[in-house]
């Protein structure tokens, strides 16, 4: 056997059993870990929403004390955001890329390996901060101080839980644009790119320039709690203030981390199912630029409140109604991508169409809160809840789930239970409404969020956003059975599984080979 | 654990590629690092 023929046999092999998933460095591999720890996130963080929803069913303290109330709406947060949404789409990045642009796997292969499993630890450690004393973090997931330097004995490991969070994010950031730079098939120029990958590349840029800055702002609380500095403490000289900059100079690009890549799921759906190509592609790529660059400097609209002066507020304002723009663009294309398609709906287009509606419900309520003087009365209120709910549930977690029907065909071989789907999607898009949609009226009324009690007037809408949200929860179980039962087994699926599915990924077998493109394909 | 040699397959002739790849990843490494210590830096004089 000669050195070439005893590689390629090597290339093949891969470990069974557990220790497969432990040292595997396969970006499918990679991409299922992922996809499984932003499924079990999801329903954690998920069981921390019930409780939050039980508790406000009624006015009155019901179940659990203010305390644990406050940590349940902190850690849902952060797990939501850095447990689910974001290992998600972190996910969908590893099994796709690499086949959208003709690669054989990510290009640093075992960094991906690493970029994975720092997660588990740093959420069993975020988790068991809730059973230490003083409990669990409860001064909101923007850890504000001086609020947050309250938090008792799990100070320490939130913040390392934390920056091991954003060191996970960053390696795969520098994957994703390694790869994406690096690794495209021969004739794959970039404005050939697959939206996602886009979207995706944009995304990354993002996460280098901001992870670092949360990882900053929450090493400078460290010092400021155990080692005497006065980075956010106004008697030593500092400005509690400038965390609130510091942290929305990070956060805001942060919700376009969660939903850029959203986007450009959609975009790889819609066309699909309306059998056209994606209508003004390349304005589409510019608009992603253009909400990128915007989102660096709109970060003071989340605190209008804490006072500025009127030229920040202005430029704060317009700045922000600015993104609109780009925005609008997107939605223009979609809508006109439909537009005299010959449309059929299966789940994944259903959850598309829900997206681009829903999500725009979300858009308009943002542009409500950019306006400086009316931001007075909504800042803090359930009005601010229901915004980014829509954006981040009706927007964020059904791209997600539309991508897991579009393309779990393709991973699994098996065509998922298409009845199901549909009454998985229907049941969600009506609850989801049910829970959320109140709250706006919840807000406009006054009722303030991350509140265990209430004033008896605002009885009525929890109690129906309750309903909701418990309806919505069961509904997500729906899901889960869904995706086990097409991983177990299913009716085979071809191909290239959609009708009107175009890209490289289509031209890969169902299942794909362990290794995606062993020889480059070449691109017209 | 195959991954690697496979890509050095994929850039096989394309040595520069392969070199490429992994100055990036140092430099944009770097590049979070700076703005991480950045951060810090002007917080601490006042420059923020």
């Amino acid at each position: 056997m000669n050195t070439a023929t005893t590689h390629d046999a090597h290339h093949e092999e891969h470990q069974g059993g557990l220790l497969r998933w432990v040292f595997t460095t396969n970006h499918k591999d990679i991409g299922t870990l992922y996809l499984l720890f932003a499924l079990l996130m999801f329903i954690v963080g998920g069981a921390m929403a019930m409780i939050i929803r039980a508790e406000l069913f009624q006015p009155g303290l019901q179940f659990v004390d203010p305390q644990f109330f406050n940590s349940m709406t902190t850690m849902h947060a952060l797990v939501m955001i850095f447990g689910a949404v974001m290992p998600a789409f972190v996910g969908l990045a590893n099994w796709l890329i690499p086949m959208m642009i003709g690669a054989p796997d990510m290009a640093l292969p075992r960094m991906n390996n690493w970029s994975f499993w720092i997660l588990p630890f740093a959420f069993t450690m975020l988790l068991s901060t809730l059973f230490m004393e003083g409990g669990g973090p409860a001064g909101g997931w923007t850890l504000y101080p001086p609020l947050v330097l309250q938090t008792g004995n799990a100070f320490p490991f939130v913040i390392f839980s934390i920056h091991l969070m954003g060191i996970s994010s960053i390696m795969g950031a520098i994957n994703v644009i390694v790869t994406i730079v690096n690794m495209r098939a021969p004739g794959m120029t970039l404005m050939k790119m697959p939206l996602f990958v886009w979207t995706w590349l944009i995304t990354a840029y993002l996460l280098i320039a901001v992870m670092p800055v949360l990882a900053g702002a929450v090493t400078m609380l460290l010092t400021d709690r155990f080692f005497d500095t006065s980075f956010f403490n106004a008697a030593g000289g500092g400005d509690p203030v400038m965390f609130q900059h510091i942290f929305w100079f990070f956060g805001h690009p942060e919700v376009y981390i969660l939903i850029l890549p959203a986007f450009g799921i959609v975009s790889q759906i819609i066309p699909t199912f309306a059998r056209k190509p994606l209508f003004g592609y390349s304005s589409m790529v510019y608009a992603t630029a253009s909400i990128a660059f915007l989102s660096f400097i709109v970060w003071a609209h989340h605190m209008f409140t804490v006072g500025m002066p009127l030229a920040g507020e202005l430029f704060f304002m317009y700045a922000t109604m600015l993104i609109a723009v780009p925005t609008g663009v997107k939605v223009f294309n979609w809508v006109s991508t439909m537009w005299k398609g010959a449309m059929t709906f299966e789940t994944p287009m259903l959850f598309a169409v829900g997206f681009v509606v829903m999500f725009t419900i979300g858009g308009f309520s943002g542009l409500m809160l950019a306006i400086a003087p009316v931001d007075f009365q909504y800042h803090d209120t359930y009005f601010v809840v229901a915004h980014f709910h829509y954006v981040l549930v009706t927007g964020a977690v059904f791209a997600i789930m539309g991508a897991t029907y579009y393309w779990l065909p393709k991973w699994t071989g098996h065509m998922y239970d298409e009845r199901l789907g549909k009454l998985h999607f229907w049941l969600s898009a009506i609850f989801v409404n049910i829970l959320f949609f109140p709250q706006h009226f919840l807000g406009l009324a006054g009722m303030p969020r991350r509140i265990p009690d209430y004033s008896i007037q605002f009885t009525e809408f929890n109690q129906i956003s309750s309903i909701g949200g418990f309806a919505f929860g069961l509904t997500q179980l729906l899901f889960v059975y869904i995706v086990i039962k097409t991983i177990r087994g299913g009716a085979r699926a071809t191909d290239r599984v959609w009708e009107g599915a175009h890209g490289l990924e289509w031209t890969l077998p169902s299942p794909p080979p362990y290794h995606s493109f062993q020889t480059a394909p070449e691109i017209k | 654990m195959a991954a690697p040699r496979l890509v050095e397959m994929m850039t096989t002739g394309q040595d520069d590629r392969k070199r490429q790849a992994r100055w990036m990843a140092v430099l944009l490494a770097l590049v979070a690092i700076a703005v991480y210590a950045g951060f810090i830096w002007m917080t601490a004089k006042g420059m923020l």
